[in-house]
């Protein structure tokens, strides 16, 4: 096949989905402005080309396999709806460990938002939570100005795609002044292979409010391709604060491609915890704004690769405003054939004065054939700032090791034990104790 | 004595890098003595220290280390620990993310659960120690040893002053009851207060069932831990050995005494 007939193949493609998507959202009810922004996405999609490697953020990654099959790929594949917890799958109900009364909780299978279940002391408080659909028909005024305003459908042709198909996602809605009585809990399911899930996320804080939401991708490793294009966006008001983590635990054959976005206002604080486990090529982007002065960010994160898993995690620290603060730490733990590339950029805009910023990598390689590698960047254009930023590759340190034996343990389990403390201070910053004890789970089941 | 002794260290040769550190070294060490072995700086306490440990980096090129009757040459440092030998580091490693309580808890049970496997691939059944019964037996060593409880929680040696390191090597000791315990120049670094509280968690720990050497450069420490013999290292082998009276000699005066060749005796 030519380049000419694989570009009107491409074209075909997205104007089918187009059309399919426009037709099911002007049906659930998405508003004009919603559904205009779609076929907005899908010219844009069409014109586009897929990332290659002459740019820079794609450089280290290879996403070839995705796009060679994103055409046989479902995007509209429709989820069971759930009446309850007992009707989700079995994987979702145990990261739930038995604590899915005590939590306001939405369920994506696929591509539908199957369960939105709230809770009483969360309504009393006027917390919302519901789909991206429902919300798009009941909150369109709130969406209006925040769904799309970090995200743009022309960062890439990926963002585009997901745009254009856009299904499921969460909407969070927490009023000024309150504080969720309980954590928030979104998962995103998917039931098996030839899937493209494409869900998008709006989290919004008030002046003064706090919240506590943990995102969690699951999927059970199978035989063929599975795409995830998802997008978040996030926004603090003023003195707000925000708990928010995004755990990424995906069967072994899906690509996965994610963009999240914060934006941060005066005297807001963001605590971001982002880890990555499963995947099989993992591609994600958060990018935080301080956009208030006083406005503060503490990231920590991790992946952890073993076989032939290629992740590659970008961060950007965005200091618009004075006095604020940025602290980052990002952990990667390789072992088999696995790869990890840290890219992350600290930028400091003219006016953004007394800025304090800091970004470390620390990577750990458990053999010969894993490869780590870490690209920090700075861009300060602000005189009066302290920022910082360091990295780290390294195996497992031998006088740690011999320190560990010393006292009985066998080389495995001293390594075992070497490993876990590793990833200790991103787990220390989960606020729950029964997904922090699912993360360790999943930690030392791969630690093997 | 009529028994055999548990640590017989016999022309013990010992090369690091290819440079020969230890140059037929003989010691011998029964449960219910304690040693102090003393030296310069570069006499080779520390390489005697870690070769007996079992360190990776130490390659013995002559002689024998017998313990308990059974050469530990081949064996790995986790093997001669649960054999019950016990080294206490000079520069105790931390090891960030690993709480104190729970290193601790994997070291007990690192002796208690496991049938050794030989590499037949059996896995040890994960039990070990009660939860319970371990919190118990840790609130009672720490307070002998009259550490704070919030210790338990801390990570491994990370950020710890050097009289915390210390106290919290001679906690290991505690617990993991070897029969011979090497004290690496343990006072090193120490003021005065930590030195009496690590001395006073040896002459605890110090009995019928235990045998100890304990490694310095300095008298000092001899002040609180009452040595039956006393050994003295000068480049690579035992110079000299006797009561206790010859550390009080070694610090009137100094190591140049023995460096200039004084009369060996048979240790």
């Amino acid at each position: 096949m030519t380049t000419a007939d694989l570009q009107i193949q491409e074209r075909n493609l997205f104007t089918d989905w187009s059309a399919r998507a426009t037709a099911r959202a002007a049906d659930a009810g998405e508003p004009a402005w919603a559904l205009e922004r779609r076929s907005a996405a899908a010219a844009t999609a069409a014109a586009m080309s897929y990332p290659d490697r002459g740019d820079d953020l794609w450089r280290r990654i290879d996403f070839r396999t995705a796009e060679a099959g994103i055409a046989g790929l479902d995007p509209f594949a429709p989820g069971p709806r759930a009446r309850g917890v007992d009707d989700l799958p079995a994987p979702v109900v145990a990261r739930m460990a038995g604590e899915a009364g005590n939590a306001g909780l939405l369920v994506q299978r696929d591509s539908d938002v199957v369960l939105e279940q709230t809770h009483p002391a969360l309504e009393k408080q006027g917390v919302v939570l519901c789909s991206m659909e429902r919300a798009l028909r009941d909150h369109g005024a709130r969406l209006a100005d925040t769904l799309g305003a970090l995200l743009h459908a022309d960062e890439d042709r990926y963002a585009a795609i997901s745009e254009t198909v856009r299904s499921g996602g969460a909407f969070v809605w927490v009023p000024d002044g309150v504080e969720a009585a309980l954590p928030l809990r979104l998962f995103q399911w998917m039931d098996g292979p030839g899937r493209l899930s494409a869900p998008r996320s709006v989290i919004v804080l008030g002046r003064g409010a706090r919240a506590t939401v943990i995102e969690e991708q699951l999927s059970a490793t199978a035989e063929g391709l599975a795409l995830h294009l998802g997008g978040t966006e996030v926004f603090l008001g003023d003195d707000a604060k925000l708990v928010y983590g995004t755990l990424q635990d995906w069967g072994r054959n899906v690509f996965h491609y994610g963009n999240q976005r914060a934006r941060i206002g005066r005297g807001a604080e963001l605590q971001w915890i982002q880890t990555l486990l499963g995947g099989r090529v993992v591609k994600s982007h958060s990018y935080f704004d301080l956009a208030g002065s006083g406005a503060q960010a503490f990231v920590h994160g991790f992946m952890f690769g073993d076989g032939r898993q290629h992740f590659h995690l970008h961060t950007l620290q965005r200091h618009l405003a004075d006095h604020t603060t940025s602290d980052l730490l990002i952990k990667g733990c390789l072992k088999d054939h696995a790869r990890s590339v840290y890219q992350g950029l600290i930028q400091v805009s003219e006016g953004a004065q007394r800025t304090d910023a800091y970004q470390a990598n620390r990577n750990l390689l458990l053999s010969d054939t894993a490869r780590a590698d870490s690209i920090p960047g700075l861009e300060i254009l602000a005189n009066d700032v302290r920022c910082t930023h360091g990295a780290t590759i390294g195996n497992v340190d031998e006088e740690q090791m011999y320190y560990l034996m010393s006292r009985g343990l066998q080389r495995s389990e001293a390594q075992r034990l070497i490993v876990e403390g590793f990833f200790v201070p991103v787990l220390d910053r989960i606020p729950l104790e029964s997904v922090r004890e699912q993360l360790r789970d999943a930690i030392e089941h791969k630690i093997g | 004595m009529s028994k055999t002794p548990e640590l017989i260290v016999n022309d013990l040769r010992v090369a690091v890098e290819g440079k020969e550190i230890l140059k037929g070294l003989s010691l011998q060490v029964a449960k219910g003595e304690i040693h102090a072995l003393m030296g310069p700086n570069g006499s080779g306490k520390s390489t005697l220290a870690n070769t007996l440990m079992g360190h990776p980096r130490y390659e013995v090129t002559g002689g024998e280390i017998l313990f308990k009757g059974l050469s530990i040459l081949e064996m790995e440092a986790d093997e001669r620990s649960r054999a019950g030998l016990f080294m206490a580091f000079q520069y105790p490693v931390a090891i960030p993310g690993l709480s104190v309580a729970n290193f601790l808890r994997s070291a007990l049970n690192a002796r208690l659960v496991r049938p050794e496997t030989n590499g037949s691939g059996t896995m040890p059944q994960k039990k070990g120690i009660a939860p319970r019964e371990f919190r118990a037996l840790l609130k009672g060593q720490m307070a002998l040893l009259k550490m704070d409880e919030s210790f338990a929680t801390r990570y491994l040696n990370d950020g710890f002053s050097g009289g915390e390191k210390k106290r919290a090597e001679i906690l290991q000791m505690a617990l993991l009851k070897p029969e011979i315990a090497i004290m690496d120049e343990t006072d090193s670094g120490l003021d005065i207060d930590a030195l009496r509280v690590v001395s006073d968690g040896v002459n605890a720990l110090a009995g019928p069932d235990l045998g100890v050497l304990v490694i310095t450069h300095y008298q000092r420490i001899l002040n609180y831990i009452k040595p039956h013999r006393v050994h003295v290292m000068v480049d690579g082998r035992i110079s000299v050995s006797g009561g206790p009276e010859l550390a009080l000699e070694l610090e009137t005066r100094g190591y140049d005494w023995v460096r200039n060749g004084k009369e060996v005796t048979a240790p």
